[in-house]
């Protein structure tokens, strides 16, 4: 188990080192900050000035070392449009970031994982189908057009629903959020159904497929014959087995949700991590998007090993594995 | 709002669905822009978002009116030249810094020396005062200012600077480095609001980089105040968005109003609209400054838009009220030439040439291209209001005369470096009239490029007329408004004559606004809340 985690934490910091090398390099084969950022009327001093105050006159490998050095040390760097440190900026965003992801993983997963069991269940009943034909529906739109045909019907339309930002913010046990408030709900629900939809459709359909998988297998087909409870099968075995494909898939989603609600995020003018990225690349704010992504990176990393581990509490048969691995 | 604790979040949740948005004070102006202020800092980015909110919170000393063209005064009160290079600037006496500090002559010389002192700017203002070699307490509330040499538009430059406070206890020697101070306000400090941004109808009350930004009314202002108590000002960057938080009533004004959605906004019933043609100029720009030039085949190596007759067929085959009113839905002017009417140096007497692809053809056959040949235009994607479609328009426009045109759109962040490295043979670009007068607009667009002098800084196609440049150079250094105006005009002429470019039209500046707002429409594209007001 030691040496699991021991591998794990040496393999990530190699891949997030990679990733700063190739997001270092790539950043800059887009284009050149200071076009965008200095005036068309500027004269070549100010241009000059803009090139040495943004370091930009240092050679490539000389930043990226500067810029590994400080973010060791845990300075990110600073915006070059804001001029503010880009960890204040990131830490701003990512509570109205987290509020939208969490809202829509818990409706994600409260609602498709029953929906999935019941559809694999039951997968000729026409409630079956009909969870079915409404994960398909999901699916298939694009996540932009639902958004702002949500925005149409309840904001427009039936102004029954804010459009756009967190609403009103509160503070409680010490965590100021959008969600302490009825306002803030009435602002995060749209967004979060939107972000949610494609990922509740893809989970129903997991958990249906996985469903229907183990019914057919033996310990199931013995557990009826046994006489067990219909409610202790489907939770304690049926269910229990089918979680091993699903936590894999909702740790990805899960990391989706939080790190990449950019279309969402950009429909609704939700003032997320994704709106920031989206209008960073636009003026080519470097060390805002290096530092995003790398914090993205770090998210995935460890929703992964979190999977990892819970794949051990699930399955007894992976434990045994890795300490045969080890012996 | 009530404040809910964890347990009721479920039942709040259900509630929820029936919370219409709450309705609008007649004591606050929503507003959601797309592109938002980077800094509360007056000095610390010159870009058109950063003057919006500057115009707001921190009065320079004087206004150029974007409504009517003229320079209002602000915290100069009034002013007078002596000689050619001498002005002399009266303080406003009543003007006080939140502190409660009055103006004084100290703080106008620490601002314009701070313009060249902000650690880490993406771009300083620091060719906006250039010209100036001397500022000088004179006393009883008046400063003089020397110019280097004879500057007509010294008080337009002087309008994009805010003066603060000055913290230092002396009053600095101008000079063009460090004034002999090395202690300057952080940009930081204005950001958190530690730091006062100076004299304005707003005062900044909370500042959220890239969400928002909310305002107070100053009550003491030495001016007319300004119509809303608070003003709360959105980032919608999106354009859907930004419309449906207009239509969906969570923002009362909102700016850059997509073609496609003015339908939506005037039939509403409950919005309108606010527009105003824009100083800003769509232009294609032919390569004028190399041989062979990248971006054309089938002339054996011949750049053919060195011939003077290839271009006015450029300009010719061009329908410019087609765009207009198909491609840009009604909201552009039909361009005649570089400066829009209403600015300083505008000529009446020039019209938009007439759409005549005939002459165009013969044109190009006479200059050796009786087939045409082939050439790719190069535009941004994401730049102009419809930018792309008008590409496309023009490219359908140009086969007809015989080229065999190819697009090609980069989005905004890389294509303007391509740009500069003289990549494209033919490109669409645009450039507005900063400071509201049209010889900057002129010296920046057809002035021979030349970094070193500051000139030609969008003239990428590298157009160049030794008696264009010999006229705006002259018109720099005459202070006699008629004679200046008849020299620009003359520069204006010529690069018609010349047919150095090819304007097409005049963006309209379109804003969305719920009735019962009062908002001014601005040619120069800032948003100038103060003058807002309920009606």
């Amino acid at each position: 188990m030691f040496s699991f985690v021991l591998q794990r934490l040496v393999q990530s910091v190699i891949v997030v080192l990679i990733l700063s090398i190739v997001l270092f390099v790539g950043v800059r084969l887009i284009g050149n900050p200071v076009d965008i950022l200095i005036s068309s009327e500027a004269s070549e001093a100010d241009r000059l000035a803009a090139i040495v105050a943004l370091g930009l006159d240092k050679p490539l490998w000389e930043q990226y070392l500067t810029f590994l050095g400080n973010a060791v040390r845990g300075d990110w760097g600073t915006s070059f449009v804001y001029k503010e440190p880009v960890v204040g900026i990131l830490l701003q965003r990512l509570p109205a970031s987290l509020e939208l992801g969490l809202v829509a993983f818990v409706l994600a997963v409260s609602i498709s994982i029953p929906a999935g069991l019941y559809a694999g269940l039951r997968p000729q009943s026409p409630l079956g189908r009909g969870i079915m034909a409404f994960s398909l529906v999901g699916i298939s739109i694009p996540t932009f057009w639902q958004g702002m045909l949500l925005i149409v019907a309840f904001g427009i339309a039936l102004p029954i629903l804010p459009v756009g930002d967190r609403g009103q913010l509160a503070t409680h046990f010490g965590i100021t959020s959008s969600l302490w408030t009825l306002d803030g709900w009435s602002h995060v629900i749209m967004p979060a159904f939107s972000l949610a939809l494609l990922k509740m459709s893809l989970l129903m359909r997991v958990t249906r497929a996985a469903t229907m998988e183990i019914c057919r297998l033996d310990f199931v087909k013995f557990a009826y014959a046994k006489g067990v409870r219909n409610r202790k099968v489907v939770i304690g075995h049926i269910l229990r087995n089918a979680l091993v494909p699903l936590v894999t898939v909702t740790g990805i989603e899960l990391g989706n949700l939080l790190a990449y609600g950019v279309i969402t995020e950009t429909v609704f003018s939700w003032p997320g991590l994704g709106k920031l990225l989206i209008n960073s690349i636009k003026v080519l704010d470097r060390p805002m998007i290096v530092a995003q992504l790398t914090y993205t990176a770090l998210l995935f990393i460890a929703i992964n090993f979190l999977v990892d581990i819970l794949h051990m509490a699930i399955d007894p048969r992976v434990k045994s594995v890795l300490r045969r691995r080890e012996s | 709002m009530k404040k809910l604790s964890p347990a009721y979040l479920g039942l709040a949740l259900a509630a929820s669905t029936s919370l219409a948005p709450a309705a609008a004070s007649a004591e606050q102006l929503r507003v959601g822009l797309s592109a938002l202020a980077t800094s509360v800092d007056p000095h610390f980015h010159r870009a058109g978002y950063n003057f919006d909110l500057r115009e707001n919170i921190s009065d320079a000393l004087v206004y150029a009116n974007g409504v009517t063209g003229n320079v209002e005064p602000r915290l100069a009160q009034s002013w007078e030249i002596q000689g050619d290079t001498k002005w002399v600037i009266t303080l406003e006496p009543t003007a006080k810094f939140d502190s409660g500090e009055p103006l004084g002559a100290d703080d106008v010389v620490y601002s314009l020396c701070r313009v060249r002192n902000v650690p880490n700017s993406p771009g300083l203002f620091s060719s906006f005062i250039s010209t100036i070699g001397s500022i000088t307490d004179a006393g009883d509330g008046r400063i003089e200012i020397a110019t280097k040499k004879p500057d007509p538009n010294l008080l337009r430059n002087l309008s994009f600077i805010g003066i603060v406070e000055n913290p230092t206890g002396r009053t600095l020697t101008y000079d063009e480095t460090d004034c002999g101070n090395d202690n300057w306000l952080a940009t930081g400090d204005f950001n958190s609001g530690k730091t006062s941004a100076g004299i304005g109808h707003y005062r900044v009350k909370k500042f959220t980089p890239d969400v928002e930004i909310e305002l107070e009314r100053n009550p003491d202002y030495y001016g007319t105040p300004a119509g809303y108590e608070t003003v709360v000002v959105k980032s919608l960057p999106d354009n859907s968005a930004r419309i449906a938080a207009l239509l969906g009533g969570s923002v009362d004004v909102i700016n850059a109003v997509p073609i496609n959605s003015l339908e939506s906004i005037q039939s509403s019933g409950s919005h309108h609209l606010a527009s105003m043609p824009s100083t800003l100029v769509v232009f294609l720009l032919p390569d004028q400054g190399q041989e062979p030039t990248p971006k054309v085949s089938g002339t054996d190596g011949k750049n053919p838009f060195l011939d003077p007759r290839v271009r006015k067929a450029l300009n010719l085959a061009i329908n410019r009220d087609e765009i207009a009113e198909t491609v840009m839905g009604g909201m552009a002017l039909p361009a005649s030439q570089v400066v829009v009417d209403g600015v300083f140096g505008h000529d009446p007497s020039l019209q938009p040439y007439p759409y005549d692809p005939a002459e165009a053809k013969r044109l190009l056959a006479e200059a050796g291209y009786p087939n045409g040949f082939s050439l790719t235009l190069n535009a941004p994607s994401d730049r102009y209001i419809n930018g792309a479609q008008v590409a496309q328009a023009i490219t359908a426009m140009l086969s007809q005369i015989g080229l065999n045109v190819t697009l090609e759109t980069f989005p905004f962040s890389i294509y303007f470096t391509k740009a500069s490295a003289y990549e494209y043979s033919l490109y669409l670009a645009g450039a507005a009239a900063d400071t509201g007068e049209g010889l900057s607009q002129m010296i920046n667009l057809a002035g021979t490029r030349n970094p070193e002098k500051g000139w030609g800084g969008a003239n990428r196609g590298r157009y160049s007329s030794e008696i264009t440049d010999k006229a705006l150079e002259d018109a720099q250094g005459t202070l006699d408004d008629a004679k200046r105006e008849e020299l620009l005009r003359s520069a204006v002429a010529q690069v018609q004559k010349d047919d150095g470019y090819v304007p097409l039209y005049h963006e309209f500046g379109v804003w969305g606004v719920r009735n019962g707002v009062h908002y001014d429409a601005n040619a120069n594209l800032t948003n100038i809340f103060y003058t807002a007001r309920p009606e």
